[in-house]
Formats: C-alpha cells, sequence, structure tokens
C-alpha cells in the first residue's frame, strides 16, 4: 500500500480555515437584526454563570421528558443502562425507566440484559427504516450516488486499497489527515448502502403508486357502469 | 477528529434542529455537504457538514456555524465572521497528548487549544452551550467573552 507519503494531488477540505470565508452582504437579513431582534433563550441567561447549567436550564424548558429520552435513544447504537440514558436526557431515573419500557413497546428501543441489569439502545431496524424512508422522500438520489462513488474511488486510489478496514489494520500508525480520510471513506460506504437501499424504495414507491392509480381508475369505471 | 469513526449525521441535524427553534428570525440558512468535496446545498441527503448562517453576527450583520458531529462523540463548532472566527471542538484523540480533549481555538489565535468551557454532553446541550457563549459574545459585542461562562479559574 502507498501509505507512507500524501499525495500532492490529495484532494483536502477546501480551505476550512480560510480568513475568505463568511457570509456576504447578500446573506445578510435585509434589515440589519441587532442582539435585541432575537431571543435565543427562554431561560434568563443571566441566572447561570455556567453555560453547562444553562444549557441544561434551556434544554428542559424547551422539551419534555419524553421527547429527550426520544431523542437520545434514537442515537444509542451500543446500549446503556437506563440511569446512563437518564444522566444524558437530564431526566430522573425512574421516569427515564418508564419511559424506556414504553419505547421498547413501541418497537423504537430494544432491551437486552446482561449481568448489570436491563441495557437499552435503539431498535436498529427501525432506525435504518426511518432513516431510509426519509431518504427516499429526497431528490437527486443517483447523482448524489454517483458523488458517493467517485469519492469511494479517491480513497481507492490513493490507499490502493478496496476498504477503509485494510488501511485501519496495516502497522503503520496514521496522521491526522490519513484518520480524516478514514472518516469520510467509512461513511461514504455506508452512504452509498444508504442510498441504494432508498433509491430502491423510492423506484417501488413509484411502481406502487402506478399500479394504485391503475386499480383507482378501473374500480372508478366498475362503479360508474 | 473523529479518529477515523463516521461522520454523524444525526447529530448534526439535531444540532442544526436546536439552532432553528432556538434562534427564530436569527437562523437565516442551512445548507449542507452531503459529500466531502461537495458544494454546500440546500437539500439534506446524508450530510458530512451543516453550515448556519446566523445573525446578528458579533461585530457583523451575520456569520456561519459549520458544524460536524463524528459516532465517537467528537464534535467541532466553527464560527467565522468577517474579521472574527473561533472553534469549539472535541477530540477523543487528544487523550494522553498534553491537548485537552475538549478545546476551545480562540479568535486571535486559531492555532492553540485551550480548555473548552462546554462539558460532556448530547448534541443539542453541546449545541445549546455553543450558542449560549456565542450569544453572551453577540450581546456584548465582544469576542473576549467567548469561553468564560463557566467556573475554569
Amino acid at each position: 500500500m502507498n501509505t507512507h507519503t500524501m499525495p500532492d494531488d490529495a484532494p483536502t477540505d477546501g480551505p476550512p480555515d480560510g480568513p475568505d470565508v463568511f457570509p456576504d452582504s447578500a446573506e445578510a437579513p435585509e434589515q440589519p437584526l441587532d442582539a435585541a431582534d432575537i431571543a435565543p433563550f427562554t431561560t434568563d441567561t443571566g441566572e447561570y454563570d455556567d453555560i453547562n447549567e444553562l444549557a441544561t436550564a434551556e434544554w428542559k424548558a424547551t422539551t419534555t421528558a419524553d421527547e429527550r429520552i426520544r431523542a437520545v435513544i434514537s442515537r444509542t447504537a451500543t446500549a446503556k443502562t437506563a440511569g446512563e440514558i437518564a444522566d444524558i436526557a437530564a431526566v430522573s431515573e425512574s421516569k427515564a425507566r418508564s419511559a424506556l419500557k414504553s419505547l421498547v413497546d413501541e418497537g423504537v428501543a430494544e432491551a437486552t440484559q446482561d449481568a448489570s441489569g436491563t441495557l437499552y439502545r435503539r431498535d436498529s431496524d427501525r432506525h435504518l427504516i426511518e432513516q431510509l424512508h426519509r431518504l427516499a422522500s429526497s431528490g437527486g438520489l443517483l447523482e448524489q450516488l454517483q458523488a458517493v462513488k467517485a469519492e469511494i474511488g479517491e480513497y481507492q486510489d490513493r490507499y490502493e486499497a478496496d476498504a477503509p478496514e485494510e488501511v485501519l489494520l496495516s502497522d503503520r500508525r496514521l496522521e491526522d489527515d490519513e484518520l480524516t480520510d478514514i472518516s469520510h471513506w467509512r461513511t461514504a460506504e455506508r452512504d452509498l448502502d444508504y442510498l441504494r437501499a432508498a433509491y430502491r424504495i423510492q423506484q417501488a414507491k413509484e411502481r406502487v403508486h402506478e399500479t394504485d392509480d391503475l386499480v383507482g381508475i378501473e374500480s372508478g369505471r366498475r362503479h360508474t357502469q | 477528529m473523529g479518529d477515523g469513526s463516521g461522520l454523524d449525521p444525526d447529530a448534526i441535524l439535531d444540532s442544526v434542529n436546536v439552532l432553528a427553534n432556538q434562534l427564530g428570525q436569527g437562523f437565516r440558512e442551512v445548507r449542507y455537504k452531503n459529500t466531502r468535496h461537495g458544494q454546500f446545498e440546500q437539500r439534506k441527503l446524508r450530510p458530512r457538514v451543516a453550515r448556519v448562517t446566523v445573525a446578528p453576527g458579533i461585530h457583523q450583520p451575520a456569520g456561519y456555524l459549520d458544524i460536524q458531529w463524528w459516532e465517537n462523540g467528537d464534535y467541532k463548532y466553527h464560527y467565522r465572521e468577517q474579521g472574527l472566527e473561533f472553534r469549539l471542538g472535541r477530540e477523543a484523540a487528544n487523550s494522553g497528548t498534553g491537548t485537552p480533549i475538549r478545546h476551545f481555538h480562540p479568535p486571535n489565535d486559531l492555532t492553540t487549544h485551550e480548555p473548552s468551557c462546554i462539558e460532556p454532553g448530547p448534541p443539542e446541550r453541546v449545541t445549546l452551550a455553543v450558542l449560549a457563549t456565542w450569544w453572551a459574545a453577540v450581546k456584548a459585542g465582544d469576542k473576549a467573552v467567548l469561553n468564560t461562562q463557566n467556573r475554569l479559574p
């Protein structure tokens, strides 16, 4: 694998820290806003000298405990205890236990047992289907598929490897920019799977709708006869 | 960032939602990069980064806040307006290096890693804390206020 040097033509993330990246005048509001025009916090910010306490108070003020647990579990891929989830969601442990039980019944969360008790995580199938459903309602999936494939091709050429795991398994310690490549490469591989599946769903939906429309026309005719 | 783990589009989108809900008319626009080297665009597919245009800025009419999250819990919030930028990040790979895991790149020297005043938490809480420190600077019209709202010595 040619991974000892980074070729000069390695793409970068553009000028991420360039001094010339900021909104131009066309992106600013026509009528300039000042601090008095917006109110990003419902909580009295003056009451807090610690922004972490303010952030927690504001999150609690703008959401219900159920909403917070739902948000946390939807991102929990590795099983956690009810106590850990309660901590992240800023709810009591007893509240977390009852809410998680409901989410398991609903099929959103999955419960497993280990020596320390019950562990919870998102239901991975349900999560995947929701993601695909959202993607399948987007336009431009084929174009995006091509773009992601091209991105993967760049990494394969650069590292002379088929998959990011091959590079990760090499003995050499990877540099920061190489780890960034690996992050994006893994993401692109996963996105390609999602995009392909979403595109198939989109096609299936279109066919089902066409069939339904035809059935509608047929039954409409029968009805009028 | 990310230490080789994938980008986390769910966390990125959840963070954007928080900003949209909190900022109201101060949330001007959001665009996404759906591939690493793609252009920023309005549609969101599997975003690698979100760019939110906010108004007002600290000294300017508007600013950009770029948001990224990784599956290992790392994140980067990069704020930019004309003449001023700062970043707040978490990088697990800094563990044991002498560079703080949760760090702040201050506007006057983006290459330094100061300890961040933001404690570990889910994307909603981290986003609200970033918003809080930005908002304090907007209200004061003073970038020196950034990253000071905590009990760090």
